[in-house]
């Protein structure tokens, strides 16, 4: 029957197969990865009220605007994603949901969308090679893709792995079988896997599969393309950051999302120009009839791919279609000399999403926050154009920003960009021209990136502060809160809810007098795939 | 009068000494609300008092290293540190870390160990000795400068020089750079390196040995003169930690402020302990790593240094003090490395990205928070006679007015930045960065 898949090609389009109003994976609906919300209707005041005294659960009568608020653990870098009911975030195991699951682990932590019930989450055990691989209480920083019945992410252990989205508590699905021994971790005994405990259906790992040497940390939030998943692969530097111990390891790949086969590698052999790590994690659109995967590479380089790989020889490849190195002369050389990595006047790789929004690539060069500050540069890109287009390809620059590890938010009703820097400065400009419009000092360092919605820029940072700015040419602060705890994170919004997690706290704001009048927020369709 | 007396006030000053302390003391506890160090010595981490103050009143405000004004001389440094440069009468001692250019893989050599001493009037090297290195050979070197081997500011009482090295050895050397003793520094499961300044008490000198690897935190006290071990005490719950321990005088009685607790909270992370022989009197919640105490009237403010809560608690409990003396708390302090300061009623705590927070010490009520452009957060503050406050390093130093407004007074720069904090002494202040050792004063 012909009916089924052209009904369903349509609603996808329109961006109601998945409700459109969940925030499904890191950027939201928008395979751009556009820090962006139609949602109308949000808050821009909430208090999360008191703590109960000698707790560490918040008294919610002596909340604002507050749906619910959970617990998480004590490091909570991973960004929130929700669907189909369920909450997703990743975080650490200090604050212990079930006492079989002791010690420091990097946790998903999986509740209930209507009340913040916890209902289960997944458990991933540190590498045996220690922070050099995979840092001390880091938690798990992948943002969540979800789909239907699957969860798809990047574990602390530099695997690909895809959950069933309702946990073990229906049973054990999937051609992994031996979640008892995965969570606990290799020769140790085994654990138990009770009703919330997670059900690994697959894991690819990539240190064993592709001899990747992850740096620290493993975070990418994998991006899906129909059937199929991009995720870079953390490679890096070794402990003395001399080295690159796996050069010939992939920056980034494709995975079946059904299977975790290998489906293609990138063919821009980025490894031996690492400066620190591959962290950037990719967005996708379709550019002149063609589906284009953009990787912020480790080399500071903005590469487009073909989503489609290319056989040669024995392997599967993803080429290049497009390149542009994002640091300038100037940060790379002084006096006829190279400047160093991480000099802070030097070059920096790509930790931050690059940005499709209207045939273009925004995108900003940044470093680990252990290197502190330094120069930035954000580019905007024509990703129409081929090869190299380090020069040819950029629309507009802006150097007034610092490092950064933030994505670009691009308000299509103002046509206004804001990029948050980790020197604790808010930036606008025109999306289109690059013109400045002003800067807000948040005073404190952001790793997160800013949210634009409803007209209101939403951004924490490490001083725990959370602020709304105006999304308007005129910089306005229309509110700002302590949330008690940093805001490493990026706030979203589903179904008319703020969501946005401190270290400690994943708390959902909302309008409460619309929400108690049972009111839809309002959102404007947009199609699922450019 | 010997400055390293005021370490251990209580003990061992004259009684005209004590006279003399007594008056400049209260003159300069009127504008800083804290013991203050006299102008002639600067014998360890932080000064004389250990917590970042100087009686100079008249130390230069500005400086330039593109045009010399107030830089007095420069003196090359073999390798680079984290430590600060300690001043005794003539004689300017810093340490600093050196690989040789043949090496090419550093984290399979240690470097060369340096204890130089430059002659304060003119920066001429008088000396330089190595120390033989300790056994612990480091692969962590995130820190920077001398890959952190060279990250303890040595301690002196004017008759012997005291000095840590991340390897994980202490020395003592005289002041013609001889050897006196050498100990090796053993568990050394730190983190990331050795970072706590040895410091002085009586006839003690005291290394504060907080461990990655719990159940190896300890504090040791060794004989001034042979090493030997006379005392320690074990930090069981204790994580790793960098801070260097604070001497203070409560109601006339000296405490030794001990900070640590890794990476996150713990109920025990600041402790009270005697310095005459490790006996912890009390305990306070809060985190502790990179920063030491501040201490002024009669608040102690304290934050891991590394980002987390910032606690003011009164020292005169005893026991677990957390739910009857702390006085307020800051929800979220960011990463400092650096220590914070008290000056009057207001505490001074500069953090990343490079914001200046200042806070009513009574109250913990925020009075500003402004931007140092420039400036790095891992060297410590110094407040003067003046109520100035020198947040000096090699390269971009600020100079600011204490008081509820913020004033800046100066910013300086002499290109070579560097993590070390300042040392003061006798109207000058000298600044070790990653290339030479700095003085700054008035020119003749």
């Amino acid at each position: 029957m012909k009916t089924l898949p052209i009904l369903t090609a349509t609603l996808v389009l329109c961006g109601l197969v998945s409700n459109a109003t969940d925030w499904p994976q890191w950027g939201g609906n928008d395979p751009g990865r556009n820090m962006y919300s139609p949602a109308k209707g949000l808050p821009v005041n909430f208090d999360p009220g008191k703590l109960k005294p000698g707790t560490e659960d918040y008294d919610l009568k002596t909340a604002k605007n507050t749906k619910w608020i959970a617990k998480v653990g004590t490091q909570t870098y991973g960004n929130t994603t929700v669907s189909g009911g369920k909450v997703f975030v990743g975080t650490n195991n200090e604050t212990p949901r079930d006492k079989k699951h002791a010690g420091d682990r990097s946790i998903m932590m999986v509740f209930d969308e209507k009340t913040g019930e916890f209902l289960w989450q997944l458990v991933v055990p540190k590498l045996a090679s220690g922070r050099v691989n995979d840092w001390e209480y880091l938690g798990l920083l992948s943002a969540p893709t979800v789909e239907g019945d699957r969860v798809y992410l990047v574990t602390s252990r530099c695997e690909v792995m895809c959950l069933d989205v309702n946990g073990f508590a229906n049973g054990n699905d999937g051609a992994f079988q031996d979640e008892g021994q995965y969570y606990v971790g290799p020769g140790k005994p085994k654990a138990e896997p009770g009703p919330r405990d997670a059900d690994i259906i697959w894991k690819y790992d990539m240190m064993d599969e592709l001899g990747v040497f992850p740096h620290n940390a493993s975070n990418c939030s994998v991006l899906l393309v129909d059937d199929v998943l991009f995720a870079c692969t953390s490679n890096g530097q070794d402990w003395t950051h001399s080295n690159i111990p796996s050069p010939l390891a992939p920056s980034f790949i494709a995975l079946n999302k059904k299977s975790g086969e290998l489906l293609g590698e990138d063919d821009a052999k980025i490894g031996p120009r690492i400066f620190h790590g591959i962290w950037s994690s990719p967005s996708t659109a379709k550019v002149n009839g063609k589906q284009l995967v953009f990787h912020g590479g480790g080399d500071g380089v903005l590469y487009a791919f073909d989503a489609k790989p290319v056989k040669e020889g024995e392997d599967k490849f993803l080429k290049r279609v497009f390149w542009a190195d994002c640091n300038p002369p100037e940060y790379k050389m002084k006096d006829g000399k190279p400047i160093k990595y991480p000099d802070a006047s030097g070059p920096s790789e790509i930790n931050a999403t690059p940005v499709f929004y209207k045939n273009r690539i925004y995108v900003a060069v940044g470093q680990d926050p252990e290197h502190g500050e330094g120069v930035g540069r954000l580019v905007c890109l024509d990703a129409t154009k081929t090869g190299d287009i380090t020069k040819s390809g950029v629309i507009w620059d802006y150097k007034g920003v610092h490092r950064t590890m933030s994505s670009v938010s691009i308000d299509p009703v103002t046509g206004l960009l804001f990029l948050a820097d980790f020197s604790g400065f808010v930036h606008c400009l025109d999306a289109e021209t690059g013109k400045l419009q002003w800067v807000h000092d948040m005073k404190a360092h952001m790793w997160g990136s800013t949210l634009v919605a409803d007209g209101k820029v939403y951004v924490g940072d490490e001083d725990g502060d959370f602020t709304v700015l105006a999304a308007s040419k005129e910089k306005k602060v229309l509110s700002e809160i302590n949330l008690g705890a940093s805001v490493y994170s990026t706030p979203i919004v589903a179904n008319g809810v703020l969501y946005v997690s401190s270290q400690t706290h994943l708390f959902g704001f909302h309008d409460s007098a619309r929400a108690a009048t049972d009111e839809v927020p309002k959102v404007e369709l947009k199609p699922k795939k450019p | 009068m010997p400055l390293k007396r005021l370490i251990d006030l209580d003990q061992t000053l004259s009684r005209k000494e004590r006279g003399r302390f007594a008056r400049f003391s209260m003159t300069l506890f009127l504008l800083a609300g804290a013991q203050v160090a006299g102008a002639g010595d600067w014998p360890q981490f932080r000064g004389p008092t250990g917590l970042g103050y100087t009686e100079e009143k008249n130390l230069p405000l500005k400086w330039s290293a593109k045009t010399g004004e107030n830089v007095l001389w420069k003196s090359p440094l073999k390798g680079a540190g984290h430590a600060s440069p300690i001043v005794w009468g003539d004689a300017v001692v810093v340490c600093t870390a050196y690989w040789p250019p043949e090496v090419a893989e550093r984290e399979k050599v240690i470097p060369e160990h340096h204890v130089s001493c430059h002659q304060a009037g003119d920066g001429k090297p008088l000396w330089d000795t190595l120390i033989p290195p300790g056994p612990w050979v480091r692969k962590d070197f995130r820190s920077g400068a001398g890959g952190g081997y060279a990250a303890p500011t040595p301690v002196t009482d004017g008759k012997l020089i005291y000095c840590a090295f991340g390897s994980s050895v202490l020395a003592a050397l005289d002041f013609q750079g001889k050897i006196i003793w050498r100990k090796e520094i053993v568990p050394y499961t730190f983190d990331v390196t050795l970072g706590s300044s040895p410091i002085l008490y009586r006839d003690t000198v005291i290394l504060f040995c907080a461990s990655a690897k719990k159940g190896d935190s300890r504090i040791l006290a060794f004989d001034k003169a042979s090493g030997e071990e006379k005392w320690r005490q074990q930090f069981p719950e204790m994580g790793f930690s960098h801070s260097t321990p604070v001497i203070i005088q409560v109601n006339a009685k000296p405490q030794m402020l001990v900070l640590g607790s890794g990476g996150g909270n713990s109920a025990k992370a600041l402790q009270s302990l005697d310095p005459a022989d490790g006996k912890i009197r009390w305990w306070c919640r809060g985190g502790g790593d990179a920063s030491s105490p501040a201490y002024s009237s009669g608040v102690v403010y304290f934050d891991s240094g590394r980002g987390g809560a910032g606690v003011a608690v009164d020292p005169a409990g005893t026991g677990d003090v957390s739910e009857t003396h702390i006085r307020w708390t800051v929800s979220q302090v960011p990463e400092a490395i650096g220590s914070p300061v008290i000056v009057g009623p207001l505490v001074y705590r500069l953090h990343t990205p490079g914001v200046l927070k200042c806070w009513e010490a009574a109250t913990g009520k925020l009075v500003y928070a402004e931007r140092l452009e420039g400036m790095t957060t891992w060297a410590s503050p110094i407040a003067d006679a003046a109520g100035r406050l020198f947040f000096a390093n090699a390269g971009v130093t600020h100079v600011i007015q204490t008081g509820p407004e913020f004033r800046v007074l100066a910013v300086n720069d002499l290109g070579d930045s560097n993590h070390a904090s300042a040392a003061v002494a006798n109207g000058r202040m000298f600044l070790a960065g990653l290339k030479n050792l700095h003085c700054i004063g008035a020119k003749p």
